[in-house]
């Protein structure tokens, strides 16, 4: 199936850029040759119905796919201009830069306080006044400050799920990362919940390029600058999130957000 | 919805009710069971630490118109008991009705006793007025009827019968040994002087039989008089008390000469020794004083080098008497004694544990133990025989004996000591648990030092680097290792292991100190070669590879260099020198062989739980840390290994009992040696091992 | 010179004590042994059948393996079951039942003839099977001849009642040169459930107490094993136990005590014990390295079965 150029729109300048990127599971194949960018600042939601590739595509770009036996990627994924499948390249300083939000919170189980300092702590920071500023910024930017600051040293496993999760996001905003990369983080949340990660996306939106998988098309549609849908490993329309939900280009774009598919 | 058929609904309550009843059952059960096993424990071992008792069991009056009694005893059954008196009659009482119903004389020519003394259970020496001695022997024989009924028959046999030999001066009492062929007869006589005669039996090659008679007096200067003395049951040690509290001791060895190797002072305050007795195995002697001191005494090597000698010291200190001593029975079973004190009190004591067992009131003036030593037979100033059913049946055994240091006879000094029996009837049983205890510490430390690193990196290798092909082989392959007999190991280890380990110590631990060299080496040498492919590639999951050849290294380096290191720093000679220079006996049962051997026992259990352990930490926490930039050793180190703690001290603590629990490999792999020496280079005793090694 | 020790077996229901005299002070590999041929041989009777267990020592283990191969050739009906875990397992499994034979290589102790006698009303029988020397061995390589009794007390024990004053603990001090002289000895012997333990301990040790640092083994195999496989190593078991890897160096020991008055044993335990006294029982006793008993010997046991 051949994509025209209007339904996957260029980014100028894009801070992360995917070209020709095919993945394979030993010989069935994930991802078919994706070439877009992603803009820097802003909110990318990535949706398509489940098994479309969207969790593996993000994985890929801070290479948390590493792991998998029997995985191989052929293309390139650049950031800021560096391939970062390039053998000489630190995966660990990738990571720094490159933060993730898993679907389900997933907090270390430890105290409030050394969940947000384990970044720097792995990062061999050891002065406790840096840590301990690091611990209240981020927890701020988190909003998260004014529900834990009695309790920071009380096991993060004692808070609501919701609560975890927005610790998970400011634990990986504590290493100042460059693009925080969200797997579904409000799926296993209540809607209360999820509005206020939304809010926290909003707001962290401009200071950190932030790409989100998503099921919820109406979160896609609240909280992205831009949207890509995908399917079947394929890229099928990507632009303006405003523009794919009012008037996607191609069918199949509109049968999945109009709900007759998917 | 189709409508719930309500016979299906019950049938499934009902499932329920029965479940819920069972587990109710079971859990109680398995509860209860493990309440009867811990009540089950106590009731075995709550005996050894009871106090003993005694009860009396029978009472009766001496037949009036008796002469004064010298001596009393009893039978083993404690159906018959008897006197001695100083008319060297014996009258033995039907205890159960406190009628006589036998009398016997001891001798029939003569009929005024000057003194008796008795060595042996039912064995008495008489001295007759005229100096002569008969020694007699009361038996008893066990007749059944026909309906199968028992009756005790005593009867009277003489087991010498000794003329009177001349005395300088009148003889106060006399003590008579026989012993392989040798005669000794010591006299005390009234001048403060002992005579001492031996009369010895040797056969010639031709089968003549020829008698020697030695006769001499220890004209000494002796340090007060004599109060009390006693005389080994050979016949080679004389021991007496003075009036002025010392304890001479002389040697009876020869036939000619007797030599004085003792003088201490053993009573204080100048009061004078009351009572003297062999405490039972001839090796310690009782000492009762007039201050109502009781304490023994046995000869202990003493000084350095040719100058060691045996020299009598106190080694027991029993609970003193408000009175003066009078008289100390031993038990002829075990190492406890029975002392009468002035004051009317008899105490029962035992000698190793110092325990005091019994505190009897009546005012006793003679008493006997039977043979088994669980009855008393007493003999107060109204003429009222006493017997008391005497139930101590571990008096060796005390929290001091078990976890103390005793100072067991013929020992230097005291000490922690597990040797528990022998083919003797005398012997001190020697029970400390500490050896015992100190070998399950040390075997399993030794063995859980070697094997928990070893296990638990592994499992931390196998799980968090390693690939999944790997680890599908290397698990079930390590945890059928777990199964291999230990009796197997056991004879492996001691049989094959042991000599190889003995021939190459040196090579052994040299390449314990050359592996993580060469490691270090090669890695640094690697280093420039990180970040190639081609090693990347390979070392994903195999990086164990890199291990073999640096293991064939190391072991190829130490035995290449053991023997030059050998001639150069240790003269050619390692064991020799760690002998020689440090004082440490390499032998070839030892901890590191018993590492090796509880290591391959314990290293499958903990590496498997462990490895469980780790496995089942959510990969999402792995994730989180690798995402935050993480390395994998410090997403190891950092949340794996805290994570999964619980499980990995489980794991130690399950790979604990079994080490201190393993009885086969340690059995057969160490020596069984109770020592108590951290040293690597020996073996121990573990309680374990104890258990499947003593009768 | 050995040390010769008597060697008994105990019998059932009404079973056994004390230990057998053997004087003989030369060395009696040298001679072939043969049995003396004053022992009448074995006569068989009818209508023996039964079970027959034998729980005791391990010394007397095989020898007891090779009679009940010879018994059963005689009476196929009977089953014996030999099990050999030590001396001191005996007297408990006989008052228990649960054997009705219990070999030891030592005497009984008079507390385990007590418990006997306590449970069944009459004391055990002991019939003497066999002698034994109990010999020290020392690895084949080891170049010492000979010790004297007080050595061998000063080498095993801690307590030294033989009388030396100072502990041997290196071959130089038995005056072994060159390379032995500093080499420490490496103590082997029995675990305290077997009669040979209690028995080296009473006559060797001088009813003393061994050193710490013996290795106790569980069989006399092990000892030997033991000695075999180390250089330095020393210790003591009985001489049907000797191998090519091992050297026995013999001492001298005489020592004696009577047997006891016998009574009523079930027919097949009787004949299994005429069948050990017997002189095809007796030639079992030279295969398996032991030395047969005199025929005066043999009588007067038998007379206990009468």
């Amino acid at each position: 199936m051949s994509t025209p150029d209007t339904a996957i729109i260029r980014i100028e300048n894009p801070q992360v850029e995917v070209e020709n990127l095919n993945l394979y599971y030993g010989s069935s194949q994930a991802l078919k040759d994706l070439t877009f960018g992603i803009p820097g600042q802003q909110v990318t939601a990535l949706i398509g119905p489940s098994g479309c590739g969207k969790s593996t595509l993000i994985r890929c770009i801070n290479r948390m796919n590493d792991l998998v036996d029997g995985l191989r990627i052929e293309g390139a994924i650049t950031i800021n201009g560096e391939n970062i499948n390039d053998p000489g390249l630190d995966v660990i300083e990738l990571r720094r830069k490159v933060g993730m939000v898993f679907q389900k919170w997933n907090p270390f189980p430890k105290s409030i306080y050394e969940n947000i300092v384990y970044g720097l702590r792995i990062a061999g920071i050891q002065d406790k006044a840096v840590l301990d500023e690091a611990a209240e910024k981020c927890l701020k930017r988190a909003a998260l400050w004014d529900e834990v600051k009695d309790r920071l040293h009380q096991s993060a496993m004692g808070l609501s799920g919701g609560q975890m999760q927005r610790l998970c996001i400011a634990r990986a905003i504590a290493v100042s990362p460059e693009i925080i990369l969200m797997d579904e983080p409000c799926s296993a949340l209540d809607p209360r919940s999820t509005g206020r990660i939304e809010d926290l996306i909003r707001e962290l939106r401009g200071e950190y390029t932030i790409i989100i998988v998503t099921h919820n098309m109406q979160q896609a549609a609240r909280i992205s600058d831009y949207t890509a849908y995908m399917y079947l490993g394929e890229l099928i329309e990507y632009g303006p999130t405003q523009r794919l939900f009012t008037m996607p280009e191609k069918k199949e774009t509109e049968d999945y957000i109009t709900g007759r598919f998917g | 919805m189709p409508k719930l058929d309500k016979q299906f609904i019950k049938k499934v309550r009902r499932q329920d009710r029965f479940a819920t009843r069972a587990i109710t059952v079971g859990g109680l059960l398995v509860i209860a069971s493990v309440i009867a096993i811990l009540v089950l424990i106590v009731r075995v071992t709550l005996p050894l630490f009871q106090p003993a008792g005694a009860e009396i069991s029978h009472r009766l009056t001496v037949k009036s118109g008796t002469a004064p009694v010298l001596a009393v005893g009893m039978d083993d059954t404690q159906e018959v008991g008897f006197t001695l008196d100083t008319t060297g009659l014996f009258s033995f009482y039907d205890l159960a009705s406190g009628k006589p119903f036998f009398t016997a004389p001891a001798s029939t020519r003569k009929a005024t006793v000057q003194s008796v003394e008795s060595n042996k259970n039912n064995v008495f020496a008489l001295l007759w007025e005229d100096n002569s001695v008969t020694v007699s022997q009361v038996d008893f024989r066990l007749l059944y009827d026909d309906s199968g009924l028992r009756t005790v028959q005593p009867e009277i046999s003489q087991l010498g019968d000794y003329p009177p030999r001349s005395y300088p001066a009148p003889v106060k009492s006399m003590m008579v040994r026989s012993h392989e062929g040798r005669l000794t007869q010591v006299a005390l006589l009234a001048d403060n002087r002992f005579q001492i005669d031996h009369e010895v039996a040797t056969t010639n090659i031709l089968g003549d039989e020829k008698k020697e008679a030695f006769s001499f007096l220890l004209n000494e200067e002796l340090p007060g008089p004599i109060t009390a003395f006693t005389l080994d049951e050979q016949g080679s040690a004389l021991f007496a008390g003075t009036g002025a509290g010392s304890l001479l001791r002389w040697d009876l060895g020869e036939n000619e000469s007797a030599e004085r190797t003792d003088n201490v002072v053993a009573v204080a305050g100048d009061k004078p020794v009351t009572a003297l007795a062999m405490v039972f195995g001839d090796i310690s002697v009782a000492v009762g004083g007039a201050d109502g001191s009781l304490a023994t005494w046995s000869q202990i090597w003493t000084g350095e080098g040719d100058d060691r000698v045996r020299r009598l010291r106190k080694t027991h200190t029993l609970t003193s008497h408000q009175a003066p001593v009078e008289r100390i029975i031993p038990s002829r079973r075990s190492k406890s004694l029975v002392s009468l004190g002035a004051d009317g009190k008899t105490h029962f004591d035992h000698m190793t544990s110092e325990k005091h067992l019994l505190n009897l009131d009546p005012a006793l003036t003679m008493a006997g133990i039977s043979g088994q030593g669980n009855g008393l037979i007493g003999l107060d100033s109204k003429n009222t025989l006493t017997v008391w059913n005497v139930d101590s049946p571990h008096p060796e055994i005390s929290l001091k004996t078990l976890f103390g240091k005793v100072w067991y006879e013929s020992y230097d000094k005291p000490e922690y000591v597990w040797q528990s029996s022998s083919a003797s009837d005398d012997f001190e049983p020697k029970l400390s648990l500490v050896p015992l205890l100190f070998g399950t510490i040390k075997g399993t430390l030794y063995a859980m030092i070697f094997a928990v690193p070893l296990a638990i990196f592994g499992a931390v290798y196998t799980s968090q680097f390693s690939t999944a092909g790997f680890k599908k082989t290397v698990k079930p392959v390590v945890e059928i290792m777990a199964s291999i007999p230990s009796v197997v190991i056991g004879f492996l280890i001691a049989l094959w292991l042991a000599p190889i380990v003995e021939k190459a110590i040196l090579a052994v631990i040299l390449g314990v100190l050359l592996l993580p060299l060469i490691f270090v080496t090669i890695m640094a040498v690697l280093r420039p070669f990180y970040k190639t492919p081609t090693l990347q590639n390979f070392c994903s999951g195999h990086e164990f590879l890199l291990l073999v050849p640096v293991i064939f290294l190391a072991g190829a380096l130490a035995m290449g260099i053991a023997p030059f290191v050998e001639q150069l720093l240790f003269a050619g000679d390692f064991k020799q020198w760690l002998y020689n220079d440090l004082g440490l006996r390499y032998d070839q049962r030892n901890c590191i062989i018993i590492a090796f051997g509880l290591g391959i026992a314990v290293i499958p259990i903990i590496f498997s739980i462990t490895e469980d352990a780790i496995s089942n930490i959510p990969p999402s926490l792995t994730a989180a840390s690798l995402a935050l930039g993480a390395s994998r050793w410090q997403t190891i180190w950092r949340v794996v290994l805290p994570s999964a703690s619980p499980g990995i001290f489980a794991a130690i603590m399950i790979g604990f009992g079994r080490a201190v629990g393993e009885t086969m490999i340690v059995l057969m792999a160490t020596g069984n040696t109770p020592i108590l020496d951290w040293s690597i280079f020996n073996g121990m005793r573990t309680l374990s091992a104890n258990i499947a090694v003593e009768p | 010179m050995m040390m010769h020790k008597g060697f008994l077996n105990n019998v059932t229901k009404a079973a056994l004590a004390g230990c057998l005299i053997a004087v003989t002070a030369t060395t009696a590999f040298a001679e072939a042994v043969t049995v003396d041929p004053k022992i009448p041989a074995y006569k068989k009777v009818s209508g023996v059948s039964g079970n027959l267990d034998s729980i005791g020592s391990d010394t007397l283990n095989n020898l007891l393996t090779y009679w009940a191969e010879g018994f059963r050739k005689e009476y196929p009906n009977v089953r014996i079951q030999i099990e050999g875990k030590g001396s001191s397992t005996a007297p408990p499994a006989l008052l228990s039942g649960t054997a009705q034979l219990g070999p030891m290589s030592r005497a009984m102790k008079s507390e385990e003839i007590d418990a006997f006698t306590k449970k069944y009303g009459y004391a055990p029988t002991r019939i003497d099977v066999a002698l034994d020397s109990l010999a020290v061995y020392v690895n084949k390589d080891n170049p010492i001849k000979e010790l004297s009794l007080q050595e061998v007390d000063a080498i095993f024990s801690k307590t030294r009642k033989g009388g030396l004053s100072e502990e041997i603990t290196t071959w130089g001090q038995v005056a072994l040169t060159g390379p032995w002289q500093q080499a420490p000895m490496s103590i082997y012997g029995r675990n305290s459930a077997s009669g040979t333990y209690g028995y080296f301990k009473e006559n060797a040790l001088f009813k003393g107490d061994f050193k710490d640092t013996v290795k106790e083994q569980p069989g006399s195999a092990s000892v030997v094993m033991g000695i075999t496989e180390d250089k330095n190593g020393i210790g003591y078991s009985g001489i049907g136990y000797k191998t090519s890897g091992v050297k026995a160096i013999a001492l001298s020991k005489k020592k004696g005590e009577k047997g006891q008055e016998a009574s009523f044993l079930p027919a097949v335990t009787t004949e299994f014990l005429k069948y050990i006294l017997s002189k095809a029982g007796q030639e079992i006793v030279i295969k398996d390295g032991f030395l047969p008993l005199p025929a005066k010997v043999v009588e007067k046991e038998l007379a206990k079965l009468k």
